[in-house]
């Protein structure tokens, strides 16, 4: 009868540790895997943010489809030229957009017929506008010199949507045709100079984007703050974005410009539209929510804000303006930005990418707190 | 003090309901080690901050993006307003006709169909740069939501892309594309 006593209380050791193990091990392992997932962070970020300079236009360059060696020469003669001029990285991709759309970064003599009146060159500049004679305009040098000492007579360029800056210079009769090129104008940038599009858009020093400066890439982050959930993680694989953990009221930024399409109070489960209190978890829905497109098929979702946004659909937006405040309205369980990033303009979940490669990608790593 | 120990412990573990009650002390203990840990955790990152901990839902099939996934609704037009289809069309004729016209006198003729913002970013544009000649199909369109639907028309050079938008049922373009043959 006394012997099963000390079998009993060995077994409730074992237990105890067994259990302690099981939880407490798992918090050791998520903190440990926390760790290292900050520091390949950091490590991205500081990779490349233009401080190697623009590669010489004569060496052997990358090749980025669909344009081949000459056109990736003139892009570097482009960004070349910027540097040389004192221009920040932000008109370097400006100036490579625009000869994307004129001249599909081609040097064009006169195409006969299929020639819009007289302009020439990699900007289609014209004589008769006086942008010089049709041997000057001809000269990628020259040409790039032009652009870019009207760009600066442009006040506030640095900050416009990439288009409304070209446009600015160009006057074209297709004010939005720019856009469209600034994804792959943002990769010969980088591919040419060192990460350059990743550095802060408007300034000299190229030093990488900190949080709430918007890159050279036209980027920038919707909120300062830490990653909570992640895209798809072991646990919720059916999170088809990213958590920002910042406090109710905090304003939120459009990541980068574009067109509002759609702002609404997303229904919950059960087909209510109640946004303007606070949600829970399992009871469906984004809350109040804004959709912007951007340029290249982008489209970015901003969920559970605490009251109706500030932009209105079909209105055009551009990097950093406050579109909205952080709030927990829908299927929420506390104040934070659920953020998606979509690609090809699919607003299902088959769209949606992983926000913080994404964001990497562009020079504005999400979860930057400073 | 052991021997009461001893005895007390014997008493437990004789029973089986002794025995459940303390796996059940366990486990209420075990959880509220566990909560103590998972705060600890999340409030690392505010304390850097001062900002409050990221919100992290409990249910694996948690899925808090929207729940209207549906395709986009059709363009909503007020009574008595034309079509999109119609002001895209009636937009690209009056763009392409750019010979021998003053500038002047092809933005005015834009106007009529075009969002204040663009009439601005039309002012001072010479119609000499317009790179096509003539309209060759209807507008297709693709809507984007009730409010804002892109239309694609193709020209004898390329094909000219639309952003019409009506915040309040009345189409008008808003942004123009051009990509080259």
């Amino acid at each position: 009868m006394n012997i099963p006593r000390p079998r009993k209380i060995v077994l409730l050791v074992a237990l105890v540790a067994t259990l302690a193990l099981l939880c407490c091990g798992g918090g050791i392992t998520a903190v440990f895997l926390g760790g290292l997932n900050d520091e390949g962070n950091k490590l991205n970020a500081a990779v490349g943010c233009g401080k190697g300079g623009p590669v010489d236009p004569d060496s052997k360059l990358p090749r980025i489809r669909p344009y081949g060696a000459a056109q990736m020469r003139n892009a570097a003669i482009i960004i070349n030229v910027g540097a040389d001029l004192k221009m920040p990285p932000r008109a370097w991709v400006i100036a490579v957009a625009t000869a994307m759309q004129e001249s599909r970064l081609t040097n064009l003599g006169n195409l006969g017929t299929r020639n819009d009146h007289d302009s020439l060159g990699l900007f289609q500049q014209r004589p008769s506008s006086g942008w010089g004679t049709p041997k000057q305009v001809r000269d990628p040098v020259y040409a790039a010199t032009k652009f870019y000492e009207k760009l600066k007579t442009i006040p506030g360029w640095e900050k416009m949507p990439l288009t409304q800056a070209a446009q600015e210079v160009q006057i074209s009769a297709y004010p939005d045709a720019y856009a469209k090129h600034e994804p792959l104008a943002t990769q010969i940038v980088n591919q040419l100079a060192d990460g350059a599009a990743n550095a802060v858009g408007d300034s000299l020093t190229m030093s990488c984007a900190a949080a709430g400066q918007i890159a050279a890439s036209g980027w920038t982050i919707p909120v300062r703050a830490a990653i909570g959930s992640t895209f798809r993680s072991a646990s919720r694989p059916n999170h088809q974005g990213v958590d920002l953990g910042a406090g109710r009221y905090t304003p939120i930024a459009a990541v980068a410009s574009g067109i509002v399409s759609k702002v609404k109070c997303d229904e919950d489960f059960r087909g209510r539209q109640t946004c303007n209190v606070d949600g829970y978890p399992g009871k469906g829905g984004c809350g109040w929510m804004v959709e912007i497109q951007h340029a290249g098929d982008v489209m970015t979702r901003y969920c559970h804000m605490v009251q109706r946004p500030f932009v209105r659909e079909g209105q055009e937006v551009t990097a950093g303006e406050i579109i909205g405040r952080v709030g927990s309205s829908g299927n929420s369980s506390g104040p934070h930005l659920h953020f998606e990033v979509h690609l090809n303009n699919d607003r299902s979940k088959a769209g949606a990418v992983d926000p913080v490669t994404y964001m990497r990608e562009q020079g504005v790593p999400l979860g930057s707190e400073g | 003090m052991p021997r009461t120990l001893e005895l007390g412990l014997n008493r437990i573990f004789r029973s089986r309901w002794g025995v459940a009650l303390v796996l059940g002390v366990l486990v209420i203990a075990i959880v509220g080690i566990g909560r103590l840990f998972a705060d600890g955790d999340t409030e690392r990152p505010s304390l850097s901050t001062g900002s409050p901990a990221p919100a992290i839902s409990v249910d694996p099939s948690d899925d808090d993006s929207i729940v209207d996934t549906a395709p986009p609704p059709s363009p909503s037009t007020r009574p008595g307003r034309a079509q999109p289809e119609a002001v895209a069309y009636a937009f690209a004729s009056a763009w392409v006709d750019h010979q021998n016209v003053a500038p002047k006198t092809w933005r005015d003729r834009l106007l009529p169909n075009v969002t204040t913002a663009l009439a601005d970013k039309l002012e001072g544009v010479d119609p000499a740069g317009v790179p096509a000649e003539r309209v060759i199909g209807r507008p297709s369109l693709v809507p984007v939501s009730t409010t804002v639907v892109n239309a694609t028309v193709t020209m004898d050079s390329g094909k000219l892309g639309l952003r019409l938008i009506s915040p309040d049922g009345h189409w008008l373009v808003d942004g123009i594309d051009w990509n080259p043959a």
